[in-house]
């Protein structure tokens, strides 16, 4: 289902089916999961629009009120300057994508993974985030690809004591979001005193063969600035 | 000298020392002017910031007020120092705008206020255009904070207008200045129902809602043997921009969950005993002395079972009944 497409198209396997016909001078998205009713949408377009389906930031749905993405997973010990990594699950958002004149729009988000919100830090001053709870895994875990998708999450402990961490809150401005055999993100997870940590997401794919995804939330792509989350309120 | 002028011998020179008017210098209107400009400087300074500074703050119109109430605040106290240097006598003006002063304070004593008010709310910033308040008894939805008052339309659609000075010096309740907040139901069922699997139900119904936050984690529990029921109290946590949505549909579907599951919401109740001669036996009393068979409790729960009036008014009592399921009764 991920990847590029020129419209009219579409696309239909076991769970879904997308499409975007003609219709006289207009352009019908439809949407049908199964057993599920059907989502339609009117564009007004060019035949030279192209569409992209592809995962992204998982924050949208059911609607958008946060931007932060909270992973939360069994509580682990990690050493005084220790540096790991562990593989996390996160769900996935799909987008439908189309671009018209250089500009892009989403027609569509949909997901296949149940949603849930949370409060990170206290409910004067913290942040809603989309929650998500996952296990640990020592290397990436099998995953739907329409459902879950992997974080590669390397942590530093750069304090002089363990430090017990069972959360990770991740910023969905500058997710960076790739697609091959499986779904993944990278990131850093640098634990700077008892209480905070800073994440921050790594631009680099996992393997030659994963895709970069089309991002919905855009920051400045200034390369020598990444946007980093402070984690003031604990992990 | 080697090239270089020393300010003090040009000021002292005769061009600046001779008086050109009364015993006022050139030098004294040299002093007037400079003092002038850079009182100008200072106030073209202070409101160029202080509109950087309140740009986002406060509207357009306003931030022109103040900036421009700045600038000349500011301009008119250095004209005040420099007009001693014109032998200008500022005992007369201070004592006459200290008069016009109190005159103009009373008379504008409620708008100094407001603006005063106005002030303080855009720096400390109580309520923002969008927000739910209560400010005393008046539910509103700001849609303007201005200079002066701030406007508000309430869930009628009914344009509000509220003086600064009353909104800064009373309660304001903000129900969104907080990222989430929490409500809470009272959630009633009989005494026969099982209430451990009524909180399950509930509790399953909460996570399975998205806006229902992980954390703070929802509470639910026994919270009262009360006369017609057992009452549960469920409290659960959800961002602010949705409470009120999550607020009103939460409750049906518990409500529809525990029917589902055969459970049911209790009606009043009320059992009279009139039994004057016997004593309040409830055995001789209760519905059970009706020969047909009991009905089902939710028939019953609806219907206070009374008995016919027997003998003197004043010997009857009150007392609940929890329907034919009560253990030895029924």
């Amino acid at each position: 289902m991920y990847g590029r497409y020129e419209i009219p198209f579409e696309y239909s396997d076991d769970t879904i089916s997308l499409s975007i016909t003609e219709d006289g001078d207009f352009f019908r998205y439809t949407r049908q999961i199964t057993d599920d009713r059907s989502v339609q949408k009117t564009l007004l377009t060019s035949q030279n629009a192209v569409v992209t389906v592809n995962p992204i930031e998982p924050v949208n749905l059911p609607k958008n009120i946060t931007q932060y993405l909270e992973i939360e997973f069994p509580p682990l010990l990690i050493e005084p300057d220790g540096k790991k990594v562990i593989y996390l699950l996160f769900p996935i958002e799909i987008g439908v994508i189309v671009f018209g004149n250089k500009k892009m729009e989403a027609v569509d988000i949909f997901s296949f993974c149940p949603q849930k919100y949370s409060l990170y830090g206290p409910s004067g001053g913290g942040v809603i985030t989309k929650y998500y709870a996952s296990d640990i895994f020592s290397s990436p875990p099998e995953s739907d690809r329409y459902c879950t998708g992997v974080l590669r999450l390397e942590i530093h402990n750069k304090t002089l004591e363990w430090a017990n961490i069972g959360r990770t809150v991740l910023d969905g401005y500058s997710m960076k979001i790739y697609y091959g055999p499986y779904v993944s993100m990278l990131a850093h997870m640098r634990i700077l005193t008892p209480t905070t940590a800073e994440t921050e997401f790594i631009r680099n794919p996992t393997a030659s063969e994963f895709q970069k995804a089309v991002e919905v939330y855009h920051t400045l792509n200034i390369p020598s600035i990444n946007r980093t989350f402070l984690m003031e309120w604990g992990y | 000298m080697d090239g270089t002028i020393n300010s003090t011998i040009i000021f002292e020179s005769p061009i600046f020392t001779a008086p050109v008017y009364g015993t006022t210098t050139m030098g004294d209107i040299l002093w007037f002017f400079i003092i002038l400009v850079i009182a100008v400087i200072i106030a073209k300074l202070v409101s160029l910031n202080l509109s950087r500074f309140l740009k986002d703050r406060v509207r357009k119109n306003d931030l022109n007020l103040i900036s421009k109430a700045a600038y000349w605040v500011i301009f008119s106290i250095g004209f005040l120092i420099a007009l001693p240097y014109l032998e200008v006598d500022l005992s007369g003006i201070l004592v006459a705008g200290g008069v016009v002063g109190i005159i103009i304070g009373f008379a504008a004593q409620s708008v100094v206020a407001n603006l005063i008010s106005g002030i303080f709310l855009i720096f400390e910033q109580p309520l923002k255009i969008g927000e739910n308040v209560l400010i005393e008894d008046t539910h509103i939805i700001v849609e303007d904070i201005r200079i002066f008052s701030t406007i508000g339309k309430t869930f009628d659609g009914i344009y509000v207008r509220i003086p600064n000075e009353k909104i800064f010096t009373t309660t304001i309740t903000n129900y969104v200045a907080n990222t989430a907040r929490r409500f809470e139901y009272n959630v009633e069922i009989r005494y026969q129902d099982d209430a451990a699997r009524a909180i399950k139900i509930i509790e399953a119904l909460i996570e399975e809602e998205p806006f229902c936050l992980k954390n703070p984690g929802p509470s639910v529990y026994v919270d009262e043997l009360a006369s017609d029921g057992v009452i549960i109290k469920t409290r659960m946590w959800a961002p602010s921009e949705v409470w009120w949505d999550i607020r009103t549909t939460m409750l049906w579907k518990i409500k529809s969950a525990l029917e589902a599951d055969g459970m049911e919401i209790p009606f009043p109740q009320r059992t009279v005993w009139i039994n004057p001669d016997v004593g309040d036996k409830p055995q001789t009393t209760l519905p059970s002395t009706h020969q047909t068979k009991p009905a089902p409790q939710k028939d019953r729960c609806c219907k206070p079972s009374v008995q016919p009036h027997i003998g003197r008014k004043d010997q009857y009592s009150t007392t609940p009944y929890n329907g034919p399921d009560e253990p030895g009764k029924g």
